[in-house]
């Protein structure tokens, strides 16, 4: 058992590829994309993945592994407590048996949680712990909060078990959406063809623009693109605002070619006792999951033109 | 039915995010500022320095027998100002430096590095160049801090450029650097670039005679050095050490040019650039007049060959310019004509 523990000798450079769906509006569909690529990842391409939950709703988490319900806070949920668990293990006395994904930010060792999905591991959220995180407003605070994640993911250790790290981020621009993309290597911006979502755009743009300037041109965070995420075509406003986007040229090279539909097959796996348990396991003939393969293999491509 | 209504994006946020997204892609790593230690940071000894006082000297006070120690002195009160300021608002511009190994080479903020160490501070913002930058960039980023400030000096900047170009040499194929080349890197005028690059060409003890007459001026510098003759070198560094201004100076210098044009006009006139002389123009004082007199009487007189001409002579008014000057080029025509004569012979 090997529990992680952020440290200052950290190295950058990576060719472990850490993709952060992004955008502080919430309801585009981020939990949707984050799970459909962590999937592809580990299913279609036989890849070791680590999925981050930061969200403190904790729906990812739920679906991969049975959150327990915060005994104290109202809709505030825990992780269960780790399979590896061992009460009287004497290296880590502090050790309470849970680990989240909040833990990193408060200095402590975490360790990620298998799912049912072989080569897929989940580091899930903690309501309580992310909501402080992301209320810390102190300038030098915040400072060590957005750094944190990048310094926990550029562990040698991290490194060495997982090729991709995808993480699921909260609906905000706060402290937690800052550390996932100053982590990030890649980011999309997934977005309803509708006038919030698309001002959310702009806002996920201005935080990674911040970021992209102080990042060394050796390791940019590329910006795979826009994806018009639950689009309908029959909606007038979707079609018009995404002509939009693609009419100004500066844009145009960055709008994902590929539109994910708002499908129920997405949300169906997620039920409890769902057989099969992802997109990519129903038969290929679903229209849902040539959907989800005709994007995440367009990601998958970008990324290695990007690497 | 009503008309089915169409949608768009506001053309400002159209623009914010198209403009949004060329700028993260295009500037990658250009706000990329750390807080850095001030005890991994090294002074650059091979940048023209303004300060003579150096790390030391600020943490540990100047030496008593240090034999700067009256001008490190003054140095350590003038850091003094600036180290309230950090003291009070911390520094404001991040400094400049490049990684090397452990530790970091300064590029720029000597005054902020050393008033920071003064002020009690142990780090302090820098923007870190990724890698070493090459010679010739180095030298350049040092030429652009350096040529901003006032307080640099003549033979300071010298320094600078002769790194440059040594710089230059170093790194391009070419090992020749004229003033096209230099002004292309520096990015000055070629006039500006051919006045430093003759300076700092100009052999050491040249350049020594001019540093310790203080001349402080290009203009003046480039004029002396382009004087060929070591006299005349000589002359107008004493006039320039007097405080001649460069208009003087140019005059000084053109009097003193005009003495030697034959000698110095036989030369271009053999490897000058451009179209080949046909003819040459002999500047003649006043006072050396007699003296041609003399020469055009004298030469009359050897030779039977010339004896017959000298009634032409006879009639010309010697104070009168415009009767010696087409005197002399009678004399010059009948000469040349006889020599022809006696060459066929």
């Amino acid at each position: 058992m090997v529990l992680y523990t952020v440290c200052d000798n950290t190295t950058w450079n990576t060719d472990m590829e850490i993709i952060c769906p992004v955008n502080n509006k919430g309801g585009v569909g981020k939990t949707t994309i984050t799970k459909t690529l962590c999937e592809y990842f580990s299913i279609v391409q036989k890849k070791s993945v680590l999925v981050i939950d930061l969200d403190h709703q904790c729906n990812l988490s739920n679906r991969f592994i049975s959150m327990e319900i915060h005994p104290n806070e109202r809709e505030g949920k825990l992780p269960p407590i780790h399979p590896e668990y061992d009460p009287n293990d004497l290296l880590f006395p502090e050790w309470t048996g849970r680990s989240s994904i909040a833990d990193v930010y408060f200095g402590k060792p975490v360790l990620p949680y298998q799912t049912f999905i072989e080569n897929l591991d989940i580091l899930p959220a903690n309501t309580g712990s992310l909501l402080a995180v992301e209320h810390v407003r102190k300038d030098e605070v915040a400072e060590k909060v957005h750094n944190q994640l990048a310094a926990f993911l550029n562990l040698e250790e991290v490194k060495e078990t997982y090729d991709v790290v995808v993480i699921d981020t909260p609906p905000s621009k706060g402290p937690l959406t800052t550390s996932a993309i100053r982590a990030a290597t890649q980011i999309i911006i997934p977005s309803v063809m509708e006038p919030q979502p698309i001002e959310g755009i702009y806002g996920m743009l201005q935080l990674w623009k911040q970021e992209q300037l102080r990042r060394s041109s050796e390791s940019p965070i590329h910006l795979i693109g826009i994806l018009p995420n639950m689009f309908n075509s029959q909606i007038s406003l979707h079609n018009g605002l995404l002509q939009g986007l693609k009419d100004n040229p500066m844009i145009a090279d960055f709008v994902i070619p590929h539109k994910l539909g708002r499908r129920v097959a997405f949300a169906e796996v997620d039920a409890e006792g769902a057989q099969p348990s992802s997109i990519f396991q129903l038969p290929n003939s679903n229209s849902a999951k040539t959907e989800a393969l005709l994007f995440c293999d367009y990601i998958n491509e970008r990324i290695k033109k990007n690497g | 039915m009503a008309k089915k209504k169409a949608f768009g994006i506001p053309k400002s946020l159209s623009d914010g995010i198209g403009e949004t997204i060329n700028t993260g892609n295009n500037n990658v790593g250009q706000l990329r500022y750390e807080i850095v230690s001030l005890s991994r940071i090294q002074l650059d000894n091979e940048n023209p320095r303004d300060l003579l006082i150096n790390k030391n000297d600020v943490i540990h006070g100047v030496m008593d027998n240090d034999p700067n120690y009256e001008r490190k002195k003054n140095e350590l009160e003038s850091l003094e100002t600036l180290a309230f300021s950090i003291r009070k608002a911390g520094v404001r511009n991040p400094v400049e430096l490049y990684k090397d190994n452990d530790n970091y080479i300064l590029i720029s903020g000597e005054r902020r590095v050393l008033s920071s160490l003064l002020a009690g501070k142990t780090d302090v913002p820098a923007k870190i160049l990724e890698s070493k930058p090459d010679e010739l960039q180095l030298r350049f980023l040092q030429w652009i801090e350096n040529i901003e400030r006032e307080d640099l000096t003549i033979w300071e900047r010298l320094y600078n450029i002769e790194q440059l170009i040594g710089a230059y040499k170093n790194t391009s194929e070419n090992n020749q650097i004229d003033s096209e080349i230099l002004s292309s890197i520096i990015g000055c005028s070629k006039k500006q670039s051919k006045r430093y690059l003759d300076v700092v060409l100009a052999d050491d003890a040249l350049k020594n005679a001019l540093k310790e007459a203080g001349i402080s001026d290009l203009i003046k510098l480039s004029l002396i050095v382009g004087t060929k003759d070591k006299d005349q070198q000589k002359k107008l560094i004493e006039e320039a050490a007097k405080g001649a201004s460069r208009e003087d100076l140019s005059d000084v210098a053109k009097t003193m040019s005009n003495e030697d044009k034959k000698i110095l006009s036989s030369k271009k006139g053999k490897n000058g650039a451009g179209r080949p002389r046909t003819s040459i123009a002999i500047n003649i004082p006043i006072n050396k007049i007699p003296t041609l007199q003399t020469i055009i009487e004298n030469v009359i007189s050897s030779d039977q060959t010339y004896i017959k001409h000298a009634p032409n002579f006879e009639r010309v008014d010697w104070s009168n310019a415009n009767h010696v000057k087409t005197a002399f080029e009678t004399f010059l025509d009948f000469v040349s004509l006889i020599s022809k004569d006696l060459g066929r012979n």
